[in-house]
């Protein structure tokens, strides 16, 4: 009843149809890349250097002759796909470390809330900058520095929910009946906070892709010639006299992106609270 | 209020101590040896002697424990160390470019405020007109941007365009425009939506029927009651912001080439500088540790409620 409920409600908005529309579009077209992108991303062909849009290249070339549509969708495909990486691996030691903290409370709690009190002290781009900074720039090390980071959020929010659950008449009762902690926590605490966190990673993820191309254009990110969001706009920004469309399509890209995660992540909270109620 | 101020202040102690701890242990995970990172930048050719040398030199062979310490009270009497590339003391290198991204956060803030405050406190006030549809699409929208993006497309139309400020550096006010927009536009958006959220919470308190049901103009009733109770949780996120801003310049400076700390850090972490890297992480925690607290002693003084609860 829940789900159909859910999916009734979810689906009765005008704005959540549309992000869930350019949502699948991006996501198609960054899955699909290595199979209908018209060219390889990397081919540089310099006597197509700058040309316009036109039949064989639909969103013209760039610098390199290389074509625009190809490079974006694998860009696309290289920004979703850290994204996704980053926020799975922070939910994963935010609950690993708030489903404990809340849990167990005592020493373990104290310990780990600190720890989240210190990392939090530091403004979190600093934090990612200096982390990246230390392990020098690259793929891998912006997925640990914005992991470090993230978690500490996740791991607060999740202590508070598994709190307020643990002090519920159900959770109770299935102590007192004698099931292991293990059970409890699997069969009655995930179900109740795993909404509310998909919510938040909704919300999350559009700022993760912003991060990753931030990142990524400051030149720390995901390296050339891997083509990557805020990495193509860097490359465009030399030409910014001769072609805009350089810059201009991976920033929409992000825009759109962002804009949608957005959007589905606050008509997910919107529902949620709604059949709360 | 002064028992209030106490116990923050206390409560920061751990946490500073945490953070110079995090900051310190950050270079010691490093892969390349901090030694060989000297040497390289001092053009100095990486023998073996060389780089035991260095290392005793900086520190280096003394165990850990005995390493953060010393660091520490060097920290404490404001020495961080010295540039690798520029064999500078870094704080005096940092205090220099400090100025500049300051200005700019500065001036972001103004910007912050000119947009936000309007534009949130009419949306609340005209709810669900065309006005308030406008502005929540701004709010929406802005927040969606990445400032890199913002950056070159105003770049392009009033520089190159219209020709009607210059493009990078610093300089006269004109240079300024432009990137602190850039860097506000987020927190324009951010406020907008947060000023506007708050003042419908509070417009929907029994206090604003009662001042209304009083007679009171409704002028009066926003400006007096509601306004200044949806202002306190604003001014937190406010404080905060701040922090991230002095961070967030980081991005705008590279757009602008604007010769701020943001600037100077990047091309810090090229250099593999890592005093420099740790000195910056120290300062502008410090100054985000700092604004929050001035935040709470504001908040304080304004809410009577938090003021009890502090003693």
């Amino acid at each position: 009843m829940f789900k159909k409920d859910f999916f009734h409600q979810l689906l009765r908005r005008r704005l959540t149809i549309i992000s869930l529309v350019i949502l699948s579009v991006i996501l198609f077209l960054g899955i699909s890349a290595p199979y209908l992108a018209p060219h390889d991303p990397s081919q540089v062909a310099l006597q197509y250097r700058f040309q316009p849009p036109s039949h064989q290249f639909p969103l013209g070339t760039d610098n390199l002759g290389r074509c625009n549509l190809s490079r974006l969708m694998f860009a696309t495909r290289v920004s979703l796909s850290t994204a996704l990486i980053v926020i799975c691996l922070t939910m994963i030691i935010g609950i690993a470390v708030g489903t404990c903290s809340g849990y167990r409370g005592g020493w373990v709690d104290n310990l780990f809330m600190r720890l989240c009190d210190i990392v939090m002290a530091f403004p979190s781009l600093v934090l990612t900058l200096v982390i990246i900074g230390m392990l020098g720039p690259g793929f891998l090390n912006i997925i640990i520095a914005l992991v470090s980071v993230q978690w500490v959020w996740y791991a607060r929010i999740i202590r508070g929910m598994v709190l307020s659950l643990k002090e519920r008449n159900f959770i109770l009762a299935a102590r007192a009946s004698g099931t292991s902690d293990l059970a409890i926590i699997a069969r009655h605490i995930m179900p109740g906070i795993i909404p509310q966190l998909a919510v938040l990673a909704t919300l999350d993820l559009g700022g993760v892709i912003m991060h990753i191309s931030g990142l990524s254009f400051l030149g720390l990110g995901i390296q050339p010639p891997t083509p990557e969001l805020g990495a193509m706009l860097n490359d465009g920004k030399q030409f910014i006299r001769n072609d805009q469309t350089l810059m201009i399509y991976p920033g929409l890209v992000i825009l759109l992106a962002v804009v949608s995660f957005n959007l589905l992540g606050d008509s997910l909270r919107d529902v949620f609270e709604e059949l709360r109620r | 209020m002064g028992k209030l101020l106490l116990k923050r202040v206390l409560y920061l102690i751990p946490i500073l101590l945490g953070v110079s701890i995090i900051t310190f242990i950050l270079v010691h995970l490093v892969p390349v040896d901090p030694a060989q990172a000297y040497l390289t930048l001092a053009n100095i050719p990486p023998t073996d002697k060389a780089i035991a040398a260095t290392r005793t030199m900086l520190g280096l062979d003394k165990p850990l424990f005995v390493q953060y310490v010393t660091w520490l009270g060097r920290v404490l009497r404001l020495d961080f160390g010295i540039s690798y590339a520029t064999r500078e003391p870094v704080l005096n290198e940092l205090l220099y470019y400090l100025p500049a991204t300051i200005k700019l956060t500065g001036a972001s803030l103004l910007w912050v405020l000119a947009i936000s405050l309007p534009l949130g406190f009419f949306s609340s006030l005209y709810k669900d007109s065309v006005l308030d549809h406008c502005c929540r699409l701004f709010a929406f929208i802005g927040a969606s941007m990445p400032s890199f993006w913002v950056g070159f497309l105003l770049i392009y139309f009033f520089a190159l365009k219209l020709n009607l400020l210059p493009v990078m550096g610093m300089g006269s006010i004109w240079h300024l425009i432009l990137p602190s927009f850039t860097l506000a536009l987020s927190y324009a958006a951010t406020y907008t939506r947060l000023l506007r959220t708050s003042l419908l919470e509070n417009l929907d308190q029994t206090f604003v029927l009662y001042a209304r049901a009083r007679g009171i103009r409704e002028r009066l009733v926003m400006g007096r009651h509601v306004l200044k109770n949806a202002l306190l949780p604003v001014m937190t996120a406010f404080g905060m912001s701040l922090g991230y801003m002095l961070a967030g310049s980081v991005i705008v400076e590279n757009v602008f080439a604007w010769p701020g700390v943001g600037r100077y850090v990047i091309s810090s972490i090229f250099n593999r500088d890592y005093p420099v890297i740790q000195c910056y992480a120290l300062l502008t925690t410090l100054i985000f540790i700092a604004v929050n607290l001035l935040v709470d002693i504001a908040y304080g003084l304004i809410d009577p409620r938090i003021r009890m609860d502090g003693s």
